[in-house]
């Protein structure tokens, strides 16, 4: 603006001067002289030109304009984001690879994302940049590979590259000892073994000095324990035993009384035994040093006392379902086998029973022969001394030997008469039971059908 | 509907349900539920009037006798069981049609052998198939899986017993083989088609679980389960897909114990690897050797596979000790493929160095022991930095005069 309103006097004084050069020529002239100098001004002008002409109408701004908008805020720390090593670059555990705010590239193969999505190499190796597909379509990954010329990613199928990234060095070996003073100088634990009473075996003592002058009168010693009662009172018995009667059975059932009696008495002693233990171990305590220097059980020492360490008590389910069908079985395992055990039991006595049958009657044979022997003997002696009557006595005996062996003949055919006249009450027993099935009938047919077919297959 | 009468409705239901005339059939079924608190499945009897007593295919073994039905029973057959008599007729049916097509010749079909062996063996799925919905709606089958008493040589049980597996514990494996990398390191792919349970010292553990080293210093106890029919052998191989190999810097695996020609079954459940070859029919290529995992080494993944043999094929024990000479750089790939097995079961545990681990190792002999490793460290890339600060700075020979209070850093 200035220079334009400069421009106008200055013009003038060069005209003026122009004017008193060139008085000579014309007014003409004169005119043509101005249009000549002003076009020499014209190049002299500051101001806008003729070919910027367009932004001749500008308007200024009539606000703060020196850039403060345009200015980066320079208090701010600079982040430095970015890549911090190129592909094919080689790095060591821990090195950063990448920069970022957000996951621009995820971690691939043996790096780590950061806490701020830095991603850090987990193995020492080279920096690829790669795409993986098959993991994600979109994504790009940083990874590290063993081998320079490796590519990422990775066959799925393969196994994956792996390097022990271990040095072996002799073990330590940390013999600590456990501390039993605390830095106070107290022990950490004291063990307390309350002295239990246990009340002396009076009770069998009393029963086995009872029982030994119950058997006194026939010669039995007194002895303190009922366990060592035992043998003796047997003893006493079998001494007695030679009286007569039955003596076999007697014997029997004497030898029995004494081996239930020792049972019983060893079985008393365990159950002692195992009570006495139980009782040492809940009288015997460890408290341990607290905190507050108090000495005390822990918690578990004492729910320990109350059932065996390997049940929590209270954490079982009781009234769950598996636990009744375990229940259950157990009773009836328990029931079965005692069935089985009588059983057993049984069988073995009736098989002592027949031993026993067998040797008596084996006995009973002997003493016959003895017998017949003995008076074969004598019929001989007798006949020696009368002559000639020896044959008859010899058909007596074969007839004798025979004799034994007819009646079993004859008792074969008596038993497969019996079972005829058996057997036909089974088919009347299975008739009553063929209505009951009758309904069934069907069913079967259907299973047998199924059966075959089921058998065909498997 | 306001609150309480939401509250109130599966009652109201209840008493509209048991007015007049039903009263009866509601304390019956009260009373029956009182006898029978724990099972989720009907009884029989609950199902009422409308099926009458359907015995499964396997009852005539295993129960007695259900009563004689009375006679109103016996008249009007029930759903249940007009279905059932539905499906063994179309199973007989299905079954003459097999036979039908096998005798007829392969030349008649258009696509020769082969189309007739597809048609033969669809029908036959379609079969099996049929004989599994001829019982799976039966109560007292459900009842009888329930209670695990069901006879795995029967389709319906290996089915129902197929659908537990699935539903849970084949994911659970599934998952573990993914995510331990089990597939790329020791097999390119695979899918279990077998139950499989591990248990050591007669306690389950879960797949994948770490486990003390004195816990599985004995061999452990597989459950085992098949669902398909029909007597196979089997090999069962237990590796440690993690020792370390420090001379070559990587893992390797190892044997931990192998035994072939193992016979199973659908109806078979449980083997000891204790007992093969000595209670149980197998022969044992390499003994039960105790999971140990030196200090300081990654936690070790001991897998026990159970591959399938060709059938009939079985591996010649000698062979085996041949091809197995050392128990080091065992490859399950390798082995699979010269013996041409197909691995069907699948489970998985770890172990890691623990209190108990050098015990362990030292009782069996094994060295190792006093070795522990270490992280491999590696030096810095970046350049060494000069020394700064005040000290540093007046080590020069210029400050001389004052090294007398200043203190000397190398």
């Amino acid at each position: 603006m200035h220079l334009a309103q400069l421009r106008q006097p200055l013009t003038r004084a060069a005209a003026n001067s122009c004017h008193s050069v060139c008085r000579l020529p014309t007014t003409h002239s004169s005119v043509s002289a101005t249009a000549l100098l002003s076009e020499q001004f014209a190049h002299l002008r500051i101001g806008p030109t003729s070919s910027n002409v367009a932004v001749e109408g500008r308007r200024y701004a009539s606000v703060k304009a020196q850039g403060a908008y345009k200015l980066t805020a320079k208090k701010t720390i600079p982040k430095k984001l970015g890549a911090k090593k190129t592909g094919d670059q080689y790095v060591i555990p821990g090195n950063i690879i990448y920069k970022q705010r957000g996951t621009l590239w995820h971690p691939g193969e043996n790096t780590i994302m950061g806490r701020d999505h830095t991603i850090h190499a987990a193995v020492a190796g080279y920096v690829k940049y790669y795409r993986d597909p098959a993991r994600h379509p979109d994504r790009q990954y940083i990874g590290v590979v063993f081998n320079r010329n490796d590519k990422l990613p990775y066959r799925q199928d393969a196994p994956r590259k792996r390097k022990l990234g271990l040095v072996a060095v002799p073990r330590k070996v940390e013999d600590v000892e456990k501390p039993t003073m605390s830095a106070s100088g107290l022990p950490l634990w004291v063990t307390r073994t309350e002295s239990i009473e246990i009340p002396p075996p009076a009770a069998p003592a009393a029963a086995a000095a009872t029982a030994g002058k119950a058997v006194k009168g026939k010669g039995a010693r007194v002895t303190a324990s009922g366990a060592a009662a035992v043998p003796a009172s047997s003893s006493t018995i079998s001494a007695t035993s030679n009286n007569g009667g039955n003596s076999v059975i007697a014997e029997l059932i004497k030898e029995k009384l004494a081996a239930r009696a020792e049972y019983n008495a060893r079985q008393s002693a365990l159950r002692k035994l195992q009570q006495q233990k139980m009782l040492a171990r809940r009288g015997t305590r460890v408290l341990r040093l607290m905190n507050n220097y108090s000495y005390r059980e822990t918690n578990w020492e004492i729910g320990r006392l109350i059932g065996d360490p390997g049940s929590v008590p209270g954490t079982e389910k009781i009234g769950s379902r598996k636990a009744k069908f375990r229940a259950r079985r157990r009773r009836r395992n328990t029931f079965l086998l005692g069935i089985k055990e009588r059983k057993l039991a049984k069988a073995d006595r009736r098989e002592e029973y027949r031993r026993r049958v067998r040797e008596k009657r084996e006995q009973r044979l002997v003493q016959r022969k003895e017998f017949l022997a003995k008076q074969s003997q004598a019929k001989k002696a007798r006949e020696t001394k009368e002559g000639g009557a020896a044959p008859k006595a010899e058909d007596k005996k074969e007839m004798k030997a025979e004799k034994p062996a007819a009646p079993k003949v004859e008792a074969a055919p008596k038993k497969v008469e019996e079972k005829k006249v058996e057997k036909p009450k089974a088919p009347e027993a299975k008739k009553e039971s063929k209505p009951a099935a009758a309904a069934e009938k069907p069913k079967a047919e259907e299973k047998k059908k199924d059966s075959k077919t089921t058998d065909k297959k498997e | 509907m306001s609150t309480c009468q939401q509250v109130a409705r599966p009652l109201v239901r209840c008493l509209r349900q048991a007015g007049p005339g039903a009263a009866t059939c509601s304390t019956r079924s009260v009373a029956v539920a009182a006898v029978r608190p724990f099972s989720s499945t009907p009884m029989r009897k609950d199902e009422g009037a409308t099926t009458t007593t359907t015995p499964s295919a396997d009852s005539t073994t295993t129960t007695p006798p259900p009563p004689p039905p009375s006679a109103t029973e016996a008249k009007s057959p029930g759903i249940l069981q007009q279905d059932r008599a539905a499906k063994i007729a179309q199973i007989v049916k299905e079954t003459e049609k097999i036979k039908l097509l096998e005798a007829r010749d392969a030349s008649e079909f258009e696509g020769g052998e082969a189309a007739k062996q597809t048609r033969i063996k669809s029908l036959r799925n379609y079969v099996e198939e049929l004989k599994i919905l001829a019982d799976i709606n039966d109560p007292e089958v459900k009842r009888r899986f329930e209670d695990g008493r069901g006879d795995m040589t029967k389709p319906v049980y290996r089915f129902l017993a197929e659908r537990r597996w699935r539903s849970m514990d084949y994911k659970i494996i599934a998952q573990r083989i993914s995510q331990f990398h089990v597939v790329p390191d020791l097999l390119p792919s695979f899918d279990p088609s077998m139950d499989v349970k591990l248990s050591f010292r007669g306690y389950q553990v879960s797949p994948g679980a770490i486990l003390d080293s004195r816990v599985t210093e004995v061999a452990p106890t597989l459950r085992m389960q098949v669902f398909d029919k029909g007597e196979r052998l089997l090999t069962v191989v237990v590796i440690d897909s993690d020792v370390p190999d420090v001379d070559h810097d990587r893992f390797s695996r190892r044997c931990h114990f192998l035994a072939s020609n193992i016979p199973w079954d659908p109806s078979k459940t449980v083997l000891s690897l204790r007992s093969v070859g000595d209670r149980v029919e197998g022969d044992v290529g390499k003994p039960w050797l105790p999971p140990f995992a030196q200090k300081g080494s990654p936690y070790h993944r001991l897998n026990v596979f159970v591959l399938e043999q060709k059938a009939g094929a079985k591996i010649d024990g000698e062979t085996l000790r041949k091809h197995l000479e050392n128990r080091e750089n065992f490859s399950l790939k390798g082995f699979r493929e010269k013996f041409d097995l197909e691995p069907v079961g699948f489970n998985l545990f770890r172990s890691e160095w623990d209190e108990g681990t050098a015990e362990v190792m030292e009782r069996h002999g094994i060295p190792g022991a006093e070795i522990e490793f270490k992280r491999q460290k590696f030096a810095s890339l970046k350049p060494p930095r000069k020394a700064r600060g005040w000290e540093a700075k007046r080590q020069k020979p210029k400050y001389k005069s004052l090294w007398k209070y200043v203190k000397r850093i190398a």
